[in-house]
């Protein structure tokens, strides 16, 4: 199937680091990219994005997606150079043993066990990271304490998925970003966010919002499907059956008249979309919603499977149907 | 003080009324629509901002009058629909913190395109055996609405459609009346009367009345709502505990409203409503919480510069379930707490 | 460097948790007010102090909160006994036997323990919940409890006490922090700092941070906030292969991260190379968990840096904490630094 997507030039947004907090990297990197494209650029002090498109409308839109990934936190060097780390995000317990991490200068590390008590599970606690050193000092020229790091898992795509470590939420990025690139005019005043340290609690979003004073904000992100073998019911959605029209997550119930708005400008330009309910989960929607006296919230989002491992996974056509909705609703009069 | 027939019998029939109304977070709009109805009459002006909250405002007559805020939130726990089966079972999940077992065979209304009744359906005892002794995680029960299949369905439901417990109101012995949603129609109600008292005596203080939404879903309301109306002083008027039989509750039904004690609310300010209460003859109760959360107060008192806080609950018996239980004589008493609070030209004494 | 230690024995041997500070706040109060230009008192409690400097468009946020962990009575048995709700995190296996002060009377109290003796050994291996324990205050019904109430503030009762360059008391969570802040305030009684310093003792942190919300509003031009601590050091009790989050003689600590807040590179850089080029020793806090007011003041508005710089204090949250002095003076060295030079900082 031919989609209008550009994957190669926008690789960056796949391969730059980027975990909550440090986000300096993948930011430098938009940046670049964004800056011919639009009226204005800027970052505020947590460390979003902010790329305004000008228009004559009534309406202040503030788009959302988060640059930031997961990742981990390194708090302490042993003697024989291995590394003691926390979390940064929620990370899943399961998927960590084994499992490859790169940091921010480029160097590889593996997350290892200590010996584990017969049919007990493995606790964070009880990890820590590899980078092969011999020595605290030999690590030490490698990796401080308070470096962070995140999962190594390239990004691949095939005929009909996209899958990597980072597609939460590098792939709403590049919805963003697709957007922005072939956005010719906008009816509103449109701010592309891309934020910060959302993973850690919203918290670029929630600074972001108050400055910009939106009436309106939408949340670009992934969502968690349900469409496993005697899966989790965590949600109502599945691949390839569109783009995610959030109704509810548990940061943010959105106001009828925006699902109903987001929907019929879905069907009118013939956009598979489906309704997106999750009970688990929360997005910077929350964040627009409840800044200052309040905004309309709502969410499109790309379902996606195995969230937060290195497999996490979406459908093409979900993208393409995502990237079209927000593009809908900047050459929508938006009025709600 | 004396509490019976006239004020508190009109009042019983509005809180039928209020109970009937479905509510739920998220979907308050038409519910606010009669608020403002009913409401209008009493005050100097009434508008709704963009999350749906209802604020009117009713002036003082004082000469520096201040910014008082009585909240109440007017959301109660609800349903959405997450999933419809082939066979035309409904899958849900809850709006605010529902306990799974309140929910077994329960007769819900459907509030989607065209309102339908469904139950929450439970296998027979004859049939569940062991099974029976357990209760299943609440994304595990299912709404029966009689479909027969997904496209059945889907005529009238579809995800992202929400449904709330039928409601049956009742007076019992002793005073009491039940309904499901008194958490927080009785809070609604305990506004609506200072306000109806309000219109018709002098007060000092500007009052602004904000009927807050999504406090179930995290006080979400009371945060923006605070926030445009920037008070001096807020009370939250919310339901608290008053179950008979648990040992470490010393509130009941039918003494008083109760008073928040703790860091989330201000002691002067807390010590004013018991002065009153005793110069005019009002039971009340008292309630220590250590750690402030719970109810709108928790964002009422951080807004901006903060701002001094206290709460004035009804005691409520078994909270969140279907066969929620108060006496009404404590809303009535609880809206003239409010009402004498606006007459006070001094609401609180310094911070000591 | 005596007077600032004065301050730290005479405020942690004060008696203030959330709601509850006035004590704190009124000493503190006489403490410094000849050195500034304002004083105010907002609604949650905290006591903000203002100096202006000689740059008035730039201000510092100095912050310390005023409470520490402590009790609330919850009711009054029958027997005379009292239960009691923690105000703030306390683990629960440090309480029985613990010598407790009641009310505004500061009624004399135990927290009562079972003799080992008489313990089965299933009651030996538990740790009892707060819910089980009880104060015993002597009295043998509820009507011989006298000034004593259901909601109700109960402390820990210790004296601090100065010995071979280490200080014991409680409350140096953060009673360390308003001692540096006042101590540095008086610094500036007759010249001005480059930048207008806000003094903000904040009330209520341990119950979630709740006087740090609002303690940044309606300020202007706030470069950075620096947020002064006390914070745990757990270099006696854990293995080698872990982390011991601060050690004790190691200098101030400064947080990367915490459970509310990921520190602003640029800040967090160059406060390090300040202590580097001002010979200041200090180390890294090596765990992340916890939170501090920094947590609500650097998300407030469009958003400020802002760092927390503690010292370290051993066995945190219960009667007896212990600190260096050395640490101490190196605290209050690396804060006074910051405050000279957070004008020349650009976020």
């Amino acid at each position: 199937m031919e989609y209008g997507m550009n994957f190669e030039n926008k690789e960056f947004v796949f391969t730059a680091f980027g975990v909550s907090g440090r986000e300096e990297t993948v930011r430098g990197e938009i940046e670049s990219f964004v800056r011919p494209l639009v009226d204005e650029v800027f970052h505020d002090t947590t460390g979003s994005l902010i790329s305004r498109k000008k228009g004559k409308g009534s309406q202040r839109i503030m788009i959302s997606a988060h640059m930031d990934t997961i990742g981990f936190v390194i708090t302490h060097i042993d003697e024989k150079g291995f590394l003691r780390f926390s979390e940064v995000g929620g990370q899943v317990e399961a998927y960590l043993p084994g499992r490859r991490v790169v940091f921010e200068n480029g160097h590889i590390g593996v997350i290892g066990v200590e010996k584990l008590e017969k049919g007990k599970s493995p606790l964070k606690e009880r990890m820590f990271i590899d980078i092969g050193a011999q020595s605290m000092g030999e690590a030490c020229s490698q990796v401080m304490v308070g470096d962070m790091c995140t999962v190594y898992a390239p990004f691949v795509v095939t005929d009909t998925i996209v899958t990597g470590g980072w597609m939460d939420n590098r792939i709403g990025c590049f919805v963003l970003l697709e957007v922005i690139e072939n956005l010719k005019n906008s009816k509103n005043e449109l701010y592309f966010v891309f934020s910060a340290q959302e993973e850690v609690g919203l918290r670029g979003a929630t600074t972001t919002a108050y400055t910009l004073k939106p009436h309106i904000g939408l949340a670009v992100d992934v969502t968690p499907s349900s469409d496993l073998p005697e899966g989790d019911r965590i949600g109502s959605s599945g691949l390839g059956k569109g783009t995610a029209v959030k109704f509810m997550d548990r940061s943010v119930i959105v106001p009828k008249k925006l699902t109903q708005h987001l929907a019929s400008l879905a069907e009118k330009r013939g956009i598979p979309y489906q309704h997106d309910v999750i009970r688990q989960g929360g997005t910077d929607a929350h964040a627009m919603q409840l800044s200052r006296s309040g905004a309309l919230a709502g969410g499109i989002s790309i379902p996606t499977r195995y969230i937060h491992s290195s497999g996490e996974m979406c459908a093409l056509n979900d993208v393409q149907a995502t990237i079209d909705l927000v593009h809908a609703v900047c050459q929508d009069a938006m009025t709600v | 003080m004396v509490c019976s027939g006239g004020p508190v019998k009109e009042l019983k029939e509005q809180l039928k009324w209020l109970c009937s109304l479905p509510s739920v977070s998220g979907f308050e709009d038409e519910f606010a629509d009669r608020l403002q109805e009913r409401i209008a009459a009493h005050v100097d002006g009434v508008e709704r901002d963009r999350l749906g909250n209802l604020i009117a405002c009713k002036h003082g007559f004082g000469t520096q009058p201040q910014r008082l805020l009585f909240d109440a939130h007017i959301d109660q726990i609800g349903l959405m629909i997450s999933a419809i089966e082939e066979n035309g079972v409904l899958r849900f999940t809850d709006i605010g913190g529902i306990n799974p077992l309140t929910l077994y065979s329960k007769r819900v209304r459907l509030l989607g395109r065209r309102e339908r009744a469904g139950v929450i359906g439970m296998p027979p005892p004859h049939l569940t055996g062991a099974d029976g002794k357990k209760g299943e995680p609440l994304h595990e029960l299912f709404i029966d609405a009689g479909f027969k299949s997904r496209r059945d369905a889907e005529r009238s439901i579809q995800i992202g459609d929400i449904a709330v417990v039928d409601c049956y109101s009742d007076e019992l012995f002793g005073d009491h009346f039940t309904s499901s949603g008194l958490d927080n129609k009785a809070g609604v109600l305990t506004l609506l009367a200072a306000a109806k008292i309000l219109s018709q005596v002098r007060h000092y203080h500007d009052v602004y009345f904000l009927f807050a939404v999504q406090e179930e879903v995290g006080i979400r309301g009371a945060k923006v709502g605070s926030f445009s109306i920037e008070p001096d002083v807020a009370v939250a008027c919310d339901v608290t505990f008053a179950d008979p039989g648990d040992t470490s509750i010393s509130v009941q039904t039918g003494k008083g409203p109760v008073l928040g004690r703790g860091p989330n609310f201000y002691p002067p300010l807390v010590r004013k409503f018991s002065d009153i209460a005793q110069r005019e003859d009002i039971p009340i109760q008292e309630e220590i919480e250590p750690r402030p959360g719970g109810t709108d107060a928790y964002y009422l008192q951080v807004t901006k510069r903060g701002v001094f806080t206290a709460g004035v609950y009804v005691p409520l018996r078994y909270m969140h379930s279907q066969v929620e239980v108060i006496q009404v004589k404590d809303v009535y008493r609880a809206a003239k707490l409010l009402v004498l609070l606006s007459q006070e030209e001094k609401m609180c004494g310094e911070q000591e | 460097m005596g007077r600032s230690i004065q301050y730290l024995k005479q405020y942690s041997n004060l008696c203030a948790a959330a709601g509850d500070e006035s004590a704190i706040r009124d000493h503190i109060r006489r403490d410094i007010e000849h050195s500034v230009d304002d004083v105010t008192v907002n609604p949650l409690g905290n006591l903000r102090a203002i100096r202006k400097g000689k740059n008035r468009s730039k201000t510092l946020l100095l912050t310390a909160h005023m409470d520490e962990v402590a009790f609330m009575v919850k009711s009054i048995e029958k027997n005379g006994t009292i239960r009691f709700y923690p105000i703030g995190g306390i683990v629960s296996k440090i309480l029985p036997g613990t010598s407790v002060a009641l009310g505004v009377k500061r009624i004399p109290g135990v927290i009562g323990s079972k003799a080992l003796h008489l313990l089965q050994q299933k009651e030996r291996d538990r740790v009892s919940d707060i819910k089980e324990l009880f104060i015993d205050v002597g009295a043998s019904s509820r009507e011989e409890v006298r000034d004593v109430e259901p909601g109700a503030y109960i402390y820990f009762r210790s004296a601090f006490l100065a010995q071979g360059g280490l200080c014991f008391g409680k409350a140096f969570d953060d009673r360390a922090g308003c001692a540096a802040v006042t101590t540095l305030l008086n610094r500036y009684s007759d010249e001005k700092p480059g930048a207008t310093i806000t003094a903000v003792y904040t009330a209520q942190e341990e119950v979630g941070l709740r006087g740090a919300s609002t303690a940044a509003f309606d300020r202007e031009g706030i470069l950075l906030n620096l947020n002064l601590e006390g914070t745990t050091c757990a270099d006696r009790d854990v293995k080698k292969t872990y982390s011991p989050s601060t050690e004790l003689g190691e200098g101030p600590a400064i947080t990367i991260m915490d459970r509310t807040i990921i520190t602003n590179r640029k800040l967090l850089d160059w406060t390090v190379e300040l202590a580097r080029a001002r010979s200041i020793p200090c180390q890294l806090k090596r765990t992340v968990t916890g939170g501090t007011d920094a947590g609500k003041i650097h998300l407030a508005g469009e958003g400020i840096p802002s760092i927390t710089v503690a010292v370290p204090v051993r066995y945190i949250h219960a009667p007896w904490g212990i600190l260096s002095r050395k640490d101490f003076d190196n605290y209050i060295r690396l804060a006074a630094a910051i405050v000279e030079e957070a004008h020349r900082f650009k976020a």
